[in-house]
This record gives C-alpha cells, sequence and structure tokens, in this order.
C-alpha cells in the first residue's frame, strides 16, 4: 500500500519538490500533494485541473516508457509557481526518449471501425493540448522533462 | 478495489463506476472487470461515470477498450462525465466516439 508523499520542506512558498518510487500506486499521492500546494498558492479552478492532467500524463510516461519493464526509479517533480506560469520539472533516471526527441502532439485518427480504435496514445496529445512549452533534455543518465503552463487564471 | 454494480432496466444494462478515478493503477482491472460484468449482457450497455472525478489516457484506453470488447452489435454509451472527465475525452476526440449523455435517466430517454 502506498504512502502519501511528503514534500521536500525546505523550498520557497511557492515551490513544491516530491520524489517518490516509479509505480503507479504512488502517482495518485504526487498529485494530491502538488494540488496541495496549488491551492495553496492561489491557483484558480482550471490551472489547477490543467496542471493534474498533465503532471498525470508526464508521470505515467515515465513509469511506462522511461522505466518500463525494468525495476523502477525514482521520479522527482519541482513545481515552480510564479505570478504568469506553473512550471514543471520532472526528473527520472530511465530510458532516453526514443530518437532523443519529444513525441508529436498526434491526433489519432478515430474515423475508423471499432476494432481499431487507439486504447493508447492519448497522454502526450493531453500534454501537448493543455501545456504552452514542452522541452526534454538528457543529462547524463538522467532525463529531465520540463513543462510549462501560462497561467490563465481561471 | 474495482467495483463495478450493475442493474438492468429493460433491456438496456446500467455499470456503475463505483470510484473516483480511473487511472493507471486501476486501468487493467477496470477493462477485465467491464469484461466480465458485461458478459451475456443486453444489446446496450451505459456506463455511469458520475463518480468518477478524474480520467487519466490509460483510464481511457480502458473504456474504449471496454467497448472494443462487447460482441458486434451492442453499444457502449456513457452518462453522468464530470468535469474534468467530459474535458479529457473532448480534448482527445472521444466524445466523437461514445454517445455522452448527462445522467442515465437522460441516456434511458433516448433510445440506443
Amino acid at each position: 500500500m502506498s504512502q502519501p508523499i511528503a514534500p521536500i520542506q525546505n523550498v520557497a512558498p511557492n515551490q513544491c519538490e516530491l520524489v517518490f518510487p516509479g509505480l503507479d500506486t504512488y502517482t495518485r499521492h504526487a498529485l494530491d500533494a502538488v494540488k496541495t500546494k496549488l491551492s495553496r498558492a492561489g491557483v484558480a479552478k482550471a490551472d489547477r485541473e490543467r496542471t493534474e492532467i498533465i503532471l498525470a500524463e508526464a508521470i505515467n510516461n515515465i513509469i511506462e516508457h522511461a522505466y518500463g519493464a525494468e525495476a523502477a526509479g525514482q521520479i522527482q517533480v519541482r513545481m515552480d509557481v510564479t505570478h504568469d506560469n506553473i512550471t514543471l520539472t520532472l526528473t527520472d533516471s530511465g530510458c532516453p526518449m526514443p530518437g532523443k526527441g519529444l513525441p508529436k502532439k498526434q491526433e489519432a485518427d478515430l474515423n475508423c471501425a471499432r476494432s481499431d480504435l487507439p486504447e493508447g496514445g492519448f497522454g502526450w496529445l493531453l500534454i501537448h493540448q493543455l501545456s504552452d512549452k514542452v522541452t526534454y533534455v538528457r543529462h547524463g543518465s538522467d532525463n529531465i522533462t520540463t513543462i510549462l503552463l501560462r497561467r490563465q487564471n481561471r | 478495489m474495482v467495483e463495478l454494480p450493475t442493474r438492468t432496466e429493460g433491456q438496456t444494462q446500467i455499470v456503475v463506476a463505483n470510484m473516483d478515478r480511473i487511472d493507471a493503477s486501476v486501468a487493467i482491472r477496470f477493462k477485465d472487470c467491464m469484461r466480465d460484468v458485461t458478459d451475456g449482457g443486453g444489446q446496450r450497455c451505459i456506463l455511469d461515470l458520475s463518480k468518477v472525478q478524474f480520467v487519466d489516457s490509460s483510464g481511457l484506453g480502458a473504456i474504449v477498450a471496454s467497448m472494443k470488447q462487447l460482441e458486434q452489435g451492442r453499444r457502449l454509451d456513457l452518462a453522468g462525465l464530470t468535469p474534468m472527465v467530459d474535458k479529457v475525452f473532448r480534448l482527445t476526440r472521444m466524445d466523437s466516439v461514445f454517445a455522452i449523455f448527462d445522467s442515465v435517466e437522460a441516456a434511458l430517454d433516448t433510445p440506443g
């Protein structure tokens, strides 16, 4: 049974830093910790919801692809909230992104037979749709994914 | 714990997603449980999502898979999508793949 994640304490008021195992059962707790911080920082509801969706998908991608079938490592999430932006920085020590670059925002063709409907691949679409900028770098043996959301204040 | 209580109204099977999140941690169990629960059911199945506050892309995939698991000629409609869930369906354009109703009652009022 996974435990709630205690954020690292000695960070600035509008920052949040978490480290947790790259396992599905922890994702929800990571999102809860981040949502608490977003509320305390006075972030508007729709912006909080966008952040939650984006972060859930980014964490899922690390668990599924960066760590995959290998024993999961840790995931570090940092969030910085400013007047204008919310910046999420995710660090993991899993496999590099294929082709060393980000998956493109690819909309699936849903105009097909039921049996051909995709059951996956929506994660990056959601991240791209809801965020304003996404960058990825490989740093030594780490992946660093940075996602910027401009606050819409609604 | 994946709980999918089910009932029948006439020819229609209603399945209640009795969880607040359908996410990566439950997606496979959700899909498997849906397969069991819808086995032998009627032509129309309505999935009541009114208790579900959050669906991620894995949960979305499990809902799509649940529809694909039904035999030819059977349909899976969705009811009671809460705002964040509705948003995810719209962003992925899955609202063009499923018939979506405000509530189970509204779905039952509209013939399948």
